[in-house]
């Protein structure tokens, strides 16, 4: 018995670092905020599939939501205690996992910034969303699709998420500016989802009955602002916008449920973000800043964009 | 013990029968550090990486705020009660403090944040003690108070970061003697926590009131005090863990810390603390914490698809309890 | 006053708030609102009665917001294969499964249910994730689950029917049969209940499943609105449902309460949160008050139970 215990010893202090030997491949760790939006689904979409083309091991981890800041610096800390070679990251928020990715870098794993820029200098690649320009896009959408006059109710999310601040300013800005004739009348800036987006549209249309237009930050509360406008009624007077496109609102589009949605080159960045990754693993200078433009879709340039680049497959599990 | 309350002999208390859950071991109290050890060992064999001095660290210093939160949760667990409101009031007392500081210094503005959570804790525990009222809707409607006030706080500031190199930051991420420097003061607190349990005639009455409030009141407890304590305590904890939040991450967010009151109960029920009240010790606290943060550490380690370590993470909880099951059949066969 | 004593001062906490809003909020008092306002009430008051007959009988549940996501994914991944209404079917089979696991644990083996229910609601969660990918998955087209959202029996939506049936049917169980009885028993004194010879592990169950029965039927509710597959379908649904149960009356403790008091405290609920979109506050200003009324309707109503304790025993004394 004692010989054959030393002998399995012997086998795995053998083997072992062979294994590890063989195993050169790179692996490059990726921290994304959510993974419940059809927004960061494509993005690591793009990630996951270059990193399969390239045959590089991707370790990804989700903080569960924009406001998991602590969570996030927990997960980047283990990605540095794994030592991959290099950590893509989203940030949950810019400023709050500033101090962790500075002592990534600091340890020689360089990191690289996707969508969400973490406030740190020193990033390898920052391959950025404009979520402004998304913003803005929707309101000359809607000015247009309202001839400039109205009132509109705005379902922006988490209040002191980056993102959808952001996104809510470029929005609000250019009505003030270039579409001086519609008021904003109501706004809800907590979480809201689909089924929530049905209350509180129906009570909104209840109290501003010349709501005529509806500004959403993600695509999944327009599909809930529909149903809402729908029972109410008011199909043909109340104009829906978002941004994101998911394969619902690739459908809202087709039906002439929404109007138009603002999207980005998502897929893109994601895999933009892993090539730069895997080229500041190997040590290879890399491009400090990638911009993809954001683009307006509506049912007429649908069918003409390559939805590979902006959205994931259908049965895409991360 | 003996001695301490044979001292005491003219205190109507000492007359009660020695309260064996402040001083026995038996097996169920034992059932938190087994888990943990069990956890511990699971993951030692499936994560890469875990098994190492750095990763341990890591793990002490992550679970630093979560220590803190079932600390202060243990305070009103003790009495039969809980509180669901200790994520915003740490979202709250980081937003206060941060404001703060560039008008009186860090220091201060510390010692604000953390008499923002105590108010917090004393506004709850008057209410459920003075007038009682049921924990869930107080906490819960605190909550959503909290949150809006931090909410309302961050949209009326400048800046929410902490600016240059302060006291604070140096905590988040130095170590002293190889240990991180949150785990120092996490232990400190600790201890803090379990003299008052064990020494202060406070700790004594936590535990009369939670055992039998009726016989505490009895016996000449003060039961609205020790109550009121006990939530303003857990409120003070919550605003130390948004010092420990803001040192880790320089900036004070309003959002953060959603879901940490139910981790920190859960951490309580899993050292071995009964929700029924009256039997539990600061260690069974910090076991179920330490638990759970190795959890969600190896699961990290693993990189495993995201949904599938929310599912083995829902699993892993509900077995926790299981373990606390298999000693109960052990200790009756 | 012999009167006032016998309905719980929820009641009259509702009505008060009731008659406020109709002079204070604008809009409120039309027909199209009280429309929306019973929908958004009929699938709550469903999942407080549930959770109302669970913590009677000491427990809790977490896990319903996962429960109703479950439901709503179980039935869009399988309708295109089976069929709108086997597929359904299976989305409650899929809850009741759910519901029997947390009873089982809870009665039998005599876990937490705090720590049963919150992994559930975390492992379920992850579980629909997994199932769709994440991101919410459609009833394909041609395929129409509206039905049971949209229809109404003379003029009153199906979901208001669903959840006035179940209100009367928990009322009598709870209030009228020994199954009611029991659970008081067991809330109260466990130890008595199991000395009295009821088999409480069983009744405890039997909670479980009753309230995965009603969750399944708020499932199928909003799976109908929605006409999607959603791992995060409500995940606020268990606090509300708490929240509600705890306004109405109900103490966490146990043993005490009955659907009356649940169905009481979703009113109140429903009513604070309409008339804060209607009042048009900035959102934390919203949260802000809700809470301060959420606290201050259990204030006023443990306040109305002492007066009425000192009216009674006034009225007492002057008899004698």
């Amino acid at each position: 018995m004692k010989k054959f215990l030393c002998a399995v010893w012997l086998a795995t202090g053998v083997v072992l670092p062979l294994s590890s030997q063989a195993q050169q491949a790179l692996t490059i760790g990726y921290a994304t905020p959510e993974l419940s939006s059809s927004f960061w689904i494509s993005m690591t979409y793009g990630v996951e599939s270059e990193a399969r083309k390239l045959g590089v091991n991707l370790v990804k981890l989700n903080a569960g939501g924009d406001s998991n800041v602590n969570a996030q610096i927990s997960q980047i800390q283990d990605l540095i205690e794994r030592k991959v070679n290099a950590i893509i990251v989203g940030a949950t928020n810019a400023n709050g996992v500033k101090p962790v990715i500075e002592s990534s870098i600091g340890k020689g794993i360089p990191v690289i910034g996707l969508s969400s820029i973490p406030n740190a200098s020193g990033l390898s690649s920052a391959i950025s969303a404009d979520h402004y320009d998304m913003g803005r896009l929707q309101a000359h959408c809607l000015g247009k699709a309202l001839n400039g006059k109205g009132a509109v109710a705005l379902i922006s999310q988490q209040q002191g998420q980056s993102w959808a601040d952001t996104r809510r300013r470029g929005f609000i800005e250019t009505i003030q500016k270039e579409y001086s004739g519609i008021r904003i009348v109501a706004e809800s800036r907590k979480q809201v989802t689909r089924n929530g987006a049905i209350n509180l549209v129906e009570d909104w249309l209840q109290r501003f009955p010349d709501i005529n237009g509806i500004y959403n930050a993600v695509d999944d509360t327009a599909a809930g602002a529909w149903l809402a406008v729908k029972s109410a009624q008011k199909e043909g007077s109340v104009r829906i916008a978002a941004s994101n496109l998911s394969s619902n609102a690739q459908q809202m589009l087709r039906n002439g449920e929404l109007v138009c949605t603002s999207a980005q080159q998502i897929v893109t960045q994601g895999r933009e973000a892993l090539r730069q990754a895997v080229q500041a693993a190997k040590k290879e200078p890399t491009k400090p800043t990638i911009e993809t433009p954001s683009i307006l879709v509506d049912r007429n340039n649908l069918g003409a964009l390559d939805l590979s680049l902006l959205t994931a497959p259908a049965d895409y599990r991360p | 013990m003996n001695t301490q309350l044979s001292s005491a002999s003219s205190q109507p208390w000492s007359r009660l029968p020695r309260l064996q859950q402040m001083t026995s071991l038996n097996a169920q109290a034992l059932s938190g550090p087994m888990a943990c050890m069990l956890m511990i060992a699971v993951m030692a064999s499936i994560s890469p990486g875990f098994v190492s001095a750095n990763n341990f660290g890591n793990i002490f210093s992550q679970s630093s705020v979560l220590f803190v939160l079932a600390i202060g949760q243990m305070f009103v667990i003790l009495i039969r009660g809980f509180d669901i409101s200790v994520g915003a009031v740490a979202a709250l007392a980081s937003v206060v403090a941060v404001q703060a500081m560039p008008h009186v210094g860090e220091s201060a503005a510390i010692m604000l944040g953390i008499m923002t959570g105590l108010l917090a804790g004393a506004l709850n525990g008057y209410l459920i003690a003075c007038h009682g009222l049921q924990p869930i809707v107080v906490t819960l409607g605190t909550t959503l108070v909290v949150r809006g006030a931090a909410t309302a706080l961050e949209e009326a500031a400048d800046s929410m970061s902490l600016g240059g190199d302060g006291m604070l930051q140096l905590l988040g991420y130095a170590a002293f003697l190889g240990l991180p420097l949150l785990v120092w003061l996490a232990a400190i607190i600790s201890l803090s926590a379990w003299l008052i349990t064990r020494w202060l005639p406070f700790g004594r009455w936590l535990y009369m009131v939670g055992g039998n409030p009726e016989a505490a009141r009895l016996v000449g407890v003060p039961v609205r005090s020790t109550e009121t304590l006990a939530y303003a305590l857990c409120g003070a904890c919550a605003g130390l863990a948004g010092m420990f939040l803001l040192a880790r991450s320089g900036t004070a967010i309003a959002t953060e810390g959603a879901g940490m009151e139910l981790q920190a109960i859960a951490a309580c029920v899993i050292g071995g603390i009964a929700l029924g009240g009256g039997r539990g010790s600061v260690w069974q606290a910090l076991a179920g914490a330490l638990f759970i943060q190795a959890l969600l550490n190896g699961l990290n380690l693993l990189g495993s698809s995201p949904f599938v370590s929310e599912m083995v993470l829902g699993a892993v909880i509900v077995s926790a309890g299981i373990l606390d099951y298999v000693v109960r059949k052990f200790k009756r066969d | 006053m012999h009167m006032l004593k016998r309905w719980p001062a929820s009641l009259w906490v509702f009505i008060a708030l009731f008659i406020a809003c109709l002079i204070a909020v604008p809009r409120f008092g039309t027909v199209q609102n009280f429309v929306n306002l019973g929908r958004m009430a009929a699938i709550l008051a469903l999942v407080s009665i549930g959770q109302g007959v669970v913590i009677m009988v000491r427990g809790l549940d977490f896990s319903i917001g996962s429960a109703v996501a479950l439901f709503s994914v179980a039935t869009v991944l399988c309708a295109p294969v089976l069929g709108v209404a086997p597929a359904f079917g299976i989305g409650a089979v899929a809850v009741l499964c759910l519901g029997m696991l947390n009873g089982v644990l809870i009665s039998y083996l005599k876990l937490p249910a705090f720590l049963v229910t919150l992994g559930a609601m975390i492992g379920v969660h992850g579980l629909c994730s997994v199932l769709v990918g994440g991101v919410p998955i459609e009833a394909p087209v041609g395929i129409d689950m509206s039905g049971l959202a949209h229809a109404g029996w003379f003029g009153i939506p199906v979901p208001a029917w669903l959840a006035a049936v179940a209100f009367g049917g928990s009322y009598v169980l709870m209030e009228y049969t020994s199954f009611g009885r029991e659970a008081h028993l067991i809330g109260s004194n466990p130890r008595a209940a199991e000395l009295a010879g009821i088999p409480v592990p069983l009744r405890i169950l039997q909670a479980y499943v009753l309230n995965a029965m009603l969750v399944a039927v708020a499932g199928a509710v909003l799976t109908s609105r929605l006409g999607s597959g959603q791992p995060n379908l409500y995940p606020e649904l268990p606090f509300e449902a708490i929240a509600a149960c705890a306004i109405g009356g109900i103490p966490l403790t146990g043993g005490k309460g009955s659907p009356l008091h649940a169905v009481l405290g979703v009113c109140i609920l429903a009513l604070f949160m309409n008339a804060l979109v209607l009042f048009n506050f900035p959102t934390y200003l919203q949260s802000m008050l809700l809470g301060v009324l959420i606290v201050e309707s259990v204030l006023v109503q443990h306040l109305a139970g002492r007066f009425a304790w000192r009216a009674g025993s006034a009225q007492m004394q002057t008899n004698t």
